[in-house]
């Protein structure tokens, strides 16, 4: 997917967010009742070692970079596709 | 003057297979730690576990923070973690503190050091065995001596069951530590700002702040650290 060339909807960044995150949340129940609002370590009990990963994986599915401030800002799922479509918007 | 230390902790199982190998993903290690600290991974003889040492560090800087302050702004790079010694020395068993793990060829080796972090400097030391790190920070380095802590390793316990497995080790270790019964005693989250807060523990029914638990788990392996805050005088 090449970002700056054609951005795509929030829903689509959304789900694509979610594949992501589904290999590291160990309880799968957990992520039938995900919102914007539902916290990766809290919520869905990813362990903070793997919070790096995610955002690793995020990087390379969306071909973006995250930096120290933003990845520090992404506690949530909606933090995460808000900071992928900024970058969406920027470029 | 009242005075108080604060305790944090993490481990790291290294039978995870998404554990090993990271010493040479430099991505990863870009994110995570300042050139210094690359440099005491790759001058390690055990470099994968040197990783997860480092990282066990930062973490366990990180939940003092968050325990003392409630913020969860968490920026690995700027956590500067120092050892006073990259040579690893075996640990030797205390009475306060131990490490239940069973076929654990090896041995156990200790390091011990410092994080400096935007808001507290954290005295660590640091357990490695071939299947696991272990460490324990506290905000005050005489402190961390008197704190008791054990690692468990028990393959049998569910995740589901793990934290409470954990904490009920905890409660006989505090009951054992204050001469009282282990049904005395309770640990409970209580929630903070809609999120769930650091353990707290009770006795009878009634929050105890002299005492500081500190919890975590990762793969088999579950610890628990506790202190009993003890009074000075400047």
């Amino acid at each position: 997917m090449g970002t700056s060339e054609t951005p795509i909807s929030r829903e689509a960044v959304q789900a694509k967010v979610l594949e992501v995150v589904k290999p590291f949340v160990k309880d799968t129940a957990l992520l039938e009742t995900i919102t914007d609002k539902t916290d990766l370590i809290n919520d869905l009990k990813v362990n903070s070692a793997r919070f790096i990963d995610i955002l690793l994986d995020l990087e390379d599915a969306f071909k973006i970079q995250i930096n120290d401030k933003e990845a520090d800002s992404i506690l949530t799922i909606g933090d995460a596709v808000r900071i992928i479509m900024s970058k969406q918007t920027h470029n | 003057m009242a005075y108080s230390a604060i305790l944090g902790n993490d481990l790291v199982d290294m039978k995870d297979i998404r554990n090993r190998n990271r010493a040479g993903d430099k991505r990863f290690l870009d994110k995570l730690f300042t050139p210094e600290e690359q440099q005491l991974i790759f001058a390690s003889n055990m470099p994968d576990h040197m990783v997860w040492a480092l990282w066990s560090a930062k973490e366990s800087a990180y939940k003092i923070i968050n325990k003392c302050t409630g913020i969860r702004s968490y920026v690995p790079l700027s956590f500067e973690v120092k050892l006073n010694d990259v040579l690893m020395k075996p640990y030797i068993e205390r009475q306060n503190a131990n490490v239940e793990m069973k076929n654990n060829p090896g041995g156990t080796n200790l390091l011990e050091g410092t994080v400096s972090t935007p808001y507290l400097k954290a005295y660590i030391k640091i357990l490695l065995t071939q299947q696991c790190i272990y460490c324990t920070a506290c905000s005050d380095n005489y402190d961390l001596e008197s704190a008791k802590w054990k690692v468990i390793n028990d393959p049998s316990v569910s995740d589901a069951h793990q934290s409470h497995a954990i904490r009920e080790a905890a409660k006989n270790h505090i009951a054992r530590s204050e001469g009282l019964n282990p049904e005395d005693i309770g640990i409970i989250r209580e929630q903070v700002q809609g999120q769930p807060g650091p353990p707290l523990v009770y006795i009878n029914n009634k929050k105890d702040k002299n005492i500081d638990l500190t919890l975590t788990h990762d793969g088999s392996y579950s610890a628990y650290a506790f202190i009993k805050q003890q009074s000075k005088f400047s």
